[in-house]
Parts: C-alpha cells; sequence; structure tokens
C-alpha cells in the first residue's frame, strides 16, 4: 500500500478577514499525554473496522497519523496565514485562492488550495489511496482542528479533533 | 476476487513445502496463511485459540514471509471495497475464527470455502459459517452509524459555539442500500464541516432543543436490509447511544 501524494487540488477560495486578528500561540486544551492517547484510540477504532487482511500494514502505515499539533504559531499577512506546528517549519497557508506548497519527501512540492468560509479553513491532500482532510476553525480565543484520512482501505475514515486557546 | 488472490498464494506457497501428503500440505499452509491474517490481533492469543480448536501445533510465520504474504495480497487486491466484503472469507469472532461466506457464491468459491473449513474449523458446518459470518458482518456494517454520529456531534459543538444550534433536516434519504454521500445535497451538514467520503448506509439528522443551546442527532441504519433500522441518538452532552433493540441491524 502505498500512501503517495498525487498531483495538487483546486477549489475556489476567498480571502476572510476573520483570520486577519488571530491570535499568535496556541495550544491544545487537552494537554500532549491526553492529544496522543485521542489519537491513539482514534487509530485503533480505525484498524478495527478495517479488514483483518490489510489491518497489519495500515497499522503500520498509520503509526503516527494523523500528526496531531501540541502547539501552534499563526501570523498573519496580505492574505496569508502562516502556520507553524510544533517543530515543523512555517507553511504560508494563502487564503485568497492561490495554492499552498507542501514540500514532499522526494523533493517536490504538493499544490493544495485552501477552501475558505467564513471562520473556516479546509485543506484536502490527495494521497493515491485516499485523501487528508484538514479543518480549521476559529472561534474567539479558541482554535479547533480536526484530521481525517480517509481510504477505501479504512473500514472508518481516521479521525481526530483538538480545540486549543491562545496563550498570548 | 478474494478467493482468486488466496488461490493464488496458496498454491504458489504450497509448491515451496516439503510436506509430502498434497491435502496435509495444504492444510498446513492454510493454517499458516490464516494464523497470519490473524496477527494483528496477537499472535500468542490467535494461535491458542487456534491451536485449541484444531488440536495441532502451529508455527506462526516469520516476519519476512508474513510481509511478503501481506504484499502478495495487497498486490493481487488492488482495491478491498468496504462495500463488498467478498474479501471476508475470514472474519474473527468473539472466541475463535471462523470462515465467512459473504459474498461467496460460485461453486468454486464455494469449494475454496469448504477447503478451508475442513482446514481450520472442522467442528463448524458449513451453515454455521454462514450464520456467524453474517451476524458479524452485519454488526460490523452497523458500527458505521455511530461513528458518523460521534463524528457529527464533534462538529456540531466546534462549529455551533457562537451561532447555537439550527435543526439540520436528514440526509441521506432513508435507505437500506448505500448511498453517495453527496456534500452540495447534505444541507446544514456542510454547514458544520460534516461530510462522508464515499458512501454511507447511514441517514443522520440533527434537532437544535432548547432555543438552540442544545441538540439531539440520530442515526439510522438498516445493515441487514430487513426493513428494520437500527437508530442512533447522542445530544451535546451526551454520548452516542444504540435506542433500538441491539439485535436490530
Amino acid at each position: 500500500m502505498h500512501f503517495i501524494v498525487l498531483a495538487g487540488w483546486i477549489s475556489t477560495a476567498q480571502a476572510s478577514p476573520v483570520f486577519e486578528t488571530i491570535g499568535s500561540n496556541y495550544t491544545t486544551m487537552e494537554g500532549a499525554q491526553a492529544l496522543e492517547k485521542k489519537r491513539q484510540d482514534a487509530l485503533k477504532q480505525t484498524l478495527d473496522s478495517t479488514n483483518i487482511v490489510v489491518r497489519t500494514l495500515v497499522g503500520s502505515k498509520l503509526k503516527q497519523q494523523p500528526n496531531m499539533c501540541v502547539d501552534y504559531v499563526f501570523s498573519y499577512s496580505t492574505n496569508t496565514l502562516h502556520v507553524k506546528c510544533d517543530d515543523h517549519p512555517s507553511i504560508p497557508v494563502h487564503l485568497d485562492g492561490r495554492p499552498t506548497q507542501y514540500p514532499k519527501k522526494d523533493g517536490t512540492f504538493l499544490e493544495v488550495v485552501a477552501e475558505v468560509k467564513g471562520n473556516t479553513i479546509l485543506q484536502t491532500f490527495p494521497f493515491a489511496n485516499g485523501s487528508l482532510k484538514v479543518i480549521y476553525r476559529l472561534e474567539n480565543e479558541h482554535f479547533w482542528v480536526e484530521k481525517s484520512i480517509y481510504s477505501s482501505y479504512l473500514g472508518m475514515p481516521l479521525s481526530v479533533s483538538s480545540s486549543y486557546i491562545s496563550t498570548n | 476476487m478474494f478467493t482468486g488472490l488466496l488461490a493464488s498464494v496458496f498454491h504458489g506457497t504450497a509448491q515451496a513445502d516439503s510436506t509430502e501428503d498434497p491435502n496435509e500440505q495444504q492444510r498446513a499452509l492454510l493454517k499458516r496463511v490464516w494464523l497470519d491474517l490473524l496477527v494483528s490481533d496477537g499472535i500468542a492469543e490467535a494461535e491458542e485459540k487456534f491451536t485449541n480448536r484444531m488440536e495441532g501445533k502451529l508455527e506462526p510465520l516469520s516476519d519476512r514471509k508474513r510481509k511478503k504474504l501481506t504484499q502478495s495480497l495487497l498486490e493481487l487486491f488492488p482495491k478491498l471495497e468496504a462495500d463488498q466484503p467478498d474479501i471476508a472469507a475470514l472474519a474473527v469472532g468473539s472466541g475463535f475464527t471462523f470462515i465467512g461466506m459473504d459474498g461467496v457464491e460460485s461453486e468454486e468459491e464455494l469449494a475454496l470455502v469448504e477447503l478451508y473449513r475442513e482446514a481450520l474449523a472442522p467442528n463448524l458446518t458449513m451453515a454455521d459459517c454462514r450464520r456467524i459470518t453474517t451476524k458479524t458482518q452485519m454488526a460490523s456494517r452497523r458500527k458505521e452509524a455511530p461513528y458518523y454520529l460521534g463524528k457529527l456531534r464533534t462538529h456540531a459543538v466546534a462549529f455551533s459555539k457562537t451561532d447555537g444550534f439550527t435543526d439540520i433536516p436528514q440526509y441521506p434519504s432513508l435507505s437500506s442500500d448505500m448511498v453517495r454521500w453527496n456534500k452540495t445535497d447534505s444541507g446544514g451538514f456542510a454547514d458544520i464541516g460534516f461530510e462522508v467520503d464515499g458512501s454511507v448506509r447511514s441517514s443522520f439528522r440533527l434537532q437544535a432543543t432548547n432555543q438552540g443551546k442544545g441538540f439531539i442527532a440520530t442515526a439510522f441504519i438498516d445493515a441487514d436490509k430487513d426493513g428494520q433500522f437500527a437508530v442512533f441518538v447522542v445530544t451535546e452532552t451526551s454520548t452516542v447511544t444504540m435506542v433500538t433493540p441491539e439485535d436490530v441491524y
């Protein structure tokens, strides 16, 4: 099974003023350990629903997925939301329909267009055998994130969400 | 498709086996193949159960062989459709391994299943296999409803902090068949970011309560297509609960 990234995803998007006032630092409200347990529970539920023939292999592929961030650092500049997750490099997410480039392990880039609706951003990352969908939702001092992995190999999608609170 | 795959694996590996009796060789291989497939449930436990049932000592596959076998399975099965569980030649129930029958139709497939049954679970009749498999698979299919209802609750709570909860009409319409989720037709579900990738057997609705301060969301599913729907509910403060009897699938 290969979760290989395919070509970019095209969508319409509009800049949203909601994110212009976003705070800088956010941390998960449930704590790092609880969030990791939540992720592992979700993975177990997904694997339990997955056909036993591929369960072991799927389990190894998704062992660390989805990557749930404990801390986020955001900044905003002209239709672009800069998102930094834990120790990962900051990624500029364009909110005006321009594609955001995500580096791949092979040195190339995956281009993803963020779909913006009010205070919600949806990103869909296509893979050969499924997709990763990430939803960000800003709500006053809170930020909510859901990451879901869909694949025909999975009995149920792997979906984990967490609320983050501003620490500014 | 699945039976063809197993037949390929079966014959391909059997040639390398040193056992002289072809029938015994096939049975031994079948045991090893199935046991290997059970590894994710705990090889020791599976082996113990299997050994008790078969009254024989089993030798699990090495990691290398298991990986090779799994890879062979995947190459021969480019896509496993959740809705077409003809791959269910094996299922794991409460306490022992048995042979699945769902999707097994042709004489060739039946003959192969019979071979599995004889090798793996001689104490079970073919009728037992069919009955157990059906029940297990219906329960498995039914799990879709509470799973997505829990996800719906998460989205409703996350997306309604400012405006409160509003009614979301039922979607998709009640059906005993799989229905493809169409985001543009899903109405208020799309507004709260709730969607299903692909098709579902379940139908959902959300009703606001207490002037929009709360809600009750409901999922309906008819996994066994008998016209009787299993019903699950959840509220903003409760977990998913099944309100129909346990034997309604």
